[in-house]
């Protein structure tokens, strides 16, 4: 499967821009993490490659052809878990999958196999004659994951999946993503860098309806180096100009703060950068431009 | 994916919804309110009370449960979001068509199941009058579409808006509107609660029905098509109303499907068979035509085709002399004439588009007028009869059906004020399984066709008021010295003989005319007595023959317990009413006085004939009285103080139950003490003899004055105080 976006410009009818002339191309298998902070245009870019919204400018192509033109050929490799979503509450677990299934057009013992395969990855096999109206918060969101990972679509887009998971459960989940992409294209929408750093191959940052940043993590982080450092703060002391704190840590001496910078300060001590400095960075370095 | 996948996949998800066997069961239960809260027929028959007014019920009711579950439905999918995860493995548009023919499927379903439901009571309470047929014909042809069209509406609504409130004010307003009826064409318009006027037990037809199929087919068309459009109406790529249908456009299918869809309703609407679509206002003629054309005979041959509702027909004129200019002929709206030849030769004719007298007029003249006489008019027209529009909403006027005709006037041959005819014959083919009636006397001549039909042939008037045909019996006996006809429809053969009707029809003649006089109707010493079918309203009575409505023979009628102590005594107290009421003396109703007693009392004086005095104690007088005391005793009764402070309900039932106490119970004893004190039973018969002679004043004609209660204490001589029962 092949997808480009070319030339993408998304402006909703209130005015606001969404996104500004985005290109970008990806062809399975690929596992690809989209950062960028609330209203970058991360969900935008996802409705558009699900043919949920029409580009004010720019066209998707889907294998070299117009992405409105293959539609039903979409829908047919598709998974999607959008950031929210609704259940038919009164089904069970295994009810509301197996009409997903059938939506997807899988039958007897296919979808049956399937729907038992996600239930296992989703670690909700014992929850499968609940009803969905008495599953948690969490469960909810497992169930989403399950019916986009039903029937292993060729393109799976997960807008903020592990919202609402424990740690252990997000870990296992980041796993599985990762396991799935092996000959499939996999947009990740996150807020959490560290899911992206352990399992994309390729990261998009987008900021302002812009891409930023398209490429490996690894090289991301790269570009990052010199521009990372350390010092040690007192409390109530000001953010030196032109950088970005990553994080404070309270140490023994005091305050402990980590900070992005185009050029660090004299005091501050260079350190290795993480893809979370990275992509801070880049926001930084963008939002200074 | 292909549309039959998903419809399979929104078939069972709806199954497992209970919101759906919740709207199922209430459908289910809806045509309860039929029997007794919301009857929509209000000419009653058993096949009205117990199929009609239930299914209807279930009809108009059910409809709006289906719609709220449409409307519900759809609204849940994108209020809770469901939608951003279905739309996107499958098109909105599939996936709205699947669910909504996933709710008909399923709506059909509970119709086949509410007609089995219904079926044991309906059997038992309809005895022999239970046809299968019609009943399940009922559930097919009112139930099911009016259940398809509401959920298409529905979800026409609810597409279209995208917003839950604004579909349920436009349904709403498109109810009231069927409801309430805003053009002349109401009846068309009722597509929620369609109009039957009336369902007959005995002479059965299915003209309420072919009408009912072809509303329901009519506007099912018109849905489909709203629904079509609503389906390029479906919001998309997130865009609003206008936009979205901008992009539903380039479905050519659903666009195409949309417009032969409308465009099919409303021809069906504006070129339906069964009403007149003349002008509101029709023309009266009320001027007097010259009829200086001069026909000497007039022979029409008609031939029914009930299949199809329809007749062909051919009127021969035998012109002496023709009208010297335009003349006009009068037929039923429904008929096209073929063509009007004179001489063999073709002569042109127009048809006006006004109504004259109800009736479409078409002009024609003869050439050379009254200078070429001698020769032959022909004038050939054949269709569907159509119903007055004024008449439409109470009464059937014309039918042909394959168990009952009933044609009359223009709708038998043309009518003409510019001719007058010598004389006029009549060359019918009907069934032959039919009996029929010209001006409500039976025909005797026919010729059999040997293919299931027969032609009755006749001398008739110029005019003929009635030609019915149905399955008649006929029992004929001589009461005193008049020969009368009884005809009944044959679905009333073993009533007739169960309660032997023939019996109490000579008892009851011979007896009212021995102490009251001569029924007014017998002529030459004969009679004919012709019962009707309950679509007909309105009676009939003229020389030698008295007809009778349907009802008078309904198990219904004869099970009613305050009008006579058997079956037998109630068709008794029916037929006394042809003395008292119906077409002899009218009586003045004031809750109390009313021909009921006097028929009452005039039914206990045959029973005390028949069965003795033992027997007319015990069945009327003491009934009578006890019922009298068990109204004086009664609380309320003693108390309106807190009569009063009742319900609105309460006090009503309670109004009506002293209403039939006093009119079936209290009266007749009343009369009773008249009897006693006037000297007895001869006296009293004297007076009544007296009374019923007054009958032309107090009887049916131009400014009649009904006959009162102090018109009675006046011919006995007493006053209401020494009537007084309490």
């Amino acid at each position: 499967m092949k997808i480009d976006v070319n030339n993408i410009t998304m402006i909703y009818p209130s005015g606001k821009k969404a996104l500004q002339d985005i290109s970008v191309s990806a062809e399975s298998p690929e596992f690809i993490g989209v950062l960028g902070p609330n209203g970058a245009g991360k969900t935008t870019l996802m409705k558009l490659l699900i043919a949920g919204l029409l580009p004010t400018k720019g066209e998707i192509l889907l294998n070299d052809k117009p992405l409105l033109e293959q539609e039903k050929q979409l829908k047919a490799q598709l998974g999607y878990l959008p950031q929210s979503f609704g259940l038919y509450d009164e089904l069970t677990v295994w009810e509301f999958l197996d009409y997903m299934a059938a939506l997807k057009g899988l039958r007897g013992k296919n979808s049956k196999a399937a729907i038992e395969k996600v239930l296992e990855c989703t670690n909700m096999a014992e929850q499968r004659k609940v009803r969905i109206r008495n599953l948690s918060g969490g469960q909810r969101q497992r169930v989403g994951i399950a019916q986009a990972l039903l029937g292993e679509p060729k393109l799976i887009i997960l807008d903020e999946p592990t919202v609402g998971l424990d740690p252990e459960e997000r870990v296992k989940f980041r796993n599985i993503f990762s396991e799935m992409a092996q000959n499939k294209i996999v947009l990740l929408s996150t807020h959490i860098v560290e899911d992206v750093q352990a399992v994309c191959n390729r990261v998009f940052v987008i900021y302002n309806g812009q891409l930023l940043y398209d490429g490996s993590p690894s090289k991301l982080v790269a570009k990052t180096t010199g521009h990372v450092g350390v010092y040690l703060s007192k409390l109530g002391d000001d953010t030196p100009e032109g950088c970005q704190i990553v994080s404070k840590v309270n140490v023994s001496e005091g305050i402990q703060c980590r900070i992005v910078a185009e050029s660090l300060p004299e005091f501050a001590t260079a350190v290795a950068p993480t893809l979370e400095d990275a992509y801070l960075y880049c926001i930084h370095k963008e939002g200074r431009e | 994916m292909k549309l039959i996948s998903l419809y399979r996949v929104e078939l069972r998800r709806l199954l497992l919804s209970k919101g759906v066997w919740l709207v199922a069961v209430l459908s289910l239960c809806a045509p309860l309110l039929g029997y007794s809260l919301y009857p929509s027929i209000w000419m009653e028959s058993m096949t009205g009370d117990y199929i009609g007014n239930p299914v209807l019920a279930g009809t108009t009711v059910g409809a709006v449960f289906w719609a709220v579950l449409a409307m519900k439905e759809s609204n849940r999918v994108y209020r809770n979001n469901t939608s951003v995860l279905t739309d996107a493995i499958a098109s909105p548009l599939s996936l709205s068509t699947a669910r909504v023919i996933a709710m008909m499927t399923i709506s059909m379903l509970v119709t086949c199941v509410c007609s089995v439901i219904y079926l044991p009571y309906t059997m038992v309470k309809m005895e022999y009058l239970f046809q299968a047929d019609f009943y399940f014909a009922n559930f097919l042809v009112f139930m099911l579409p009016t259940w398809w069209i509401s959920i298409l509406l529905a979800e026409s609504f609810y597409q279209l808006s995208s917003r839950m409130e604004i579909a349920v004010i436009l349904y709403i307003l498109l109810v009231c509107l069927s409801l309430m009826g805003v053009t002349s064409s109401g009846y068309f318009e009722k597509w929620i609660n369609p109009m039957v006027i009336a369902f007959s037990d005995g002479f059965v037809t299915w003209w309420p029905l072919r009408m009912g199929l072809y509303t329901r087919v009519t506007w099912l068309c018109i849905a489909i098509g709203a629904w079509c459009i609503s389906l390029l109406a479906i919001r998309k790529y997130q865009k609003g109303l206008l936009l979205s249908v901008g992009i539903g456009l380039k479905k050519v299918s659903v666009l195409v499907g949309a417009i032969v869809f409308v465009v099919l309703g409303v021809l069906l609407w504006v070129k339906q068979p069964f009403i007149d679509h003349g002008p509101d206002e029709w023309i009266l003629e009320d001027e007097m035509v010259w009829s200086s054309g001069t026909i000497s005979e007039a022979h029409y041959t008609i031939e029914t085709h009930p299949r199809t509702g329809t007749i062909t027909a051919k009127a021969e004129y035998e012109v002496k002399r023709p009208y010297d200019g335009e003349a006009e002929l009068l037929l039923n709206p429904g008929y096209d004439i073929k063509s009007i030849t004179y001489d063999g030769e073709e002569i042109a004719f127009w048809t006006s588009d006004e109504h004259v007298d109800g009736h479409r007029a078409t002009y024609f003249e003869v050439p050379g007028g009254s200078k070429n006489g001698g020769k032959l008019l022909t004038v050939e027209y054949s269709g569907f009869p159509t119903l007055a529009k004024v008449m439409a909403w109470f009464s059937v006027q014309d039918v042909v059906d394959e168990e009952y005709i009933l044609l009359g006037g223009e709708t038998l041959f043309p009518m003409t004020e510019y001719y007058s005819i010598g004389k006029s014959f009549l060359e019918i083919t009907i069934p032959d399984d039919l009996t029929p009636y010209l001006d409500h006397v039976p025909m005797t001549e026919y010729l059999d066709n040997q293919d299931g039909t027969r032609t009755w042939s006749s001398e008739c008037s110029v005019y003929v008021r009635d030609f019915s045909a149905a399955k008649y019996e006929m029992a004929t006996f001589m009461a005193g010295d008049t020969e009368v006809k009884f005809s009944y429809s044959e679905v009333y053969h073993d009533a007739v003989e169960e309660i032997g009707a023939v019996q109490a029809v000579k008892d009851v003649l011979e007896y009212c005319t021995a102490h009251y006089g001569k029924y007014d109707w017998i002529d030459k010493n004969s009679l004919i007595l012709l019962q009707k079918g309950a679509i007909v309203t309105g009676g009939y009575a003229h020389k030698g023959v008295s007809t009778w409505f349907e009802s008078v023979l309904s198990p219904s009628t004869l099970a009613d317990a305050e009008k006579g102590a058997s079956a037998t005594d109630v068709f008794i107290h029916e037929m006394v009413h042809q003395w008292w009421g119906d077409l002899g003396l009218q009586c003045e109703d004031d809750g109390l006085w009313s021909c009921e007693g006097l028929t009452v009392y005039t039914t206990y004086r045959i029973a005390k004939e028949r069965y003795g005095e033992l027997y007319a104690k015990q069945y009327y007088v003491d009934q009578w009285q006890a019922a009298v005391d068990a109204q004086n005793r009664n609380f309320y009764n003693r108390h309106p103080e807190y009569f009063e402070l009742l319900p609105e309900t309460y006090q009503a039932r309670i109004r009506m139950t002293n209403e039939g106490t006093n009119k079936y119970m209290r009266m007749p004893l009343v009369i009773l003490k008249a009897q006693e004190l006037v000297g007895g039973e001869d006296a009293m018969d004297e007076i009544l003899r007296e009374m019923y002679a007054c009958r032309s004043h107090y009887g049916f004609n131009y400014g009649y004055e009904a006959f009162s209660y102090d018109d009675f204490l006046k011919f006995c001589g007493l006053t209401k105080e020494e009537l007084n029962l309490d």
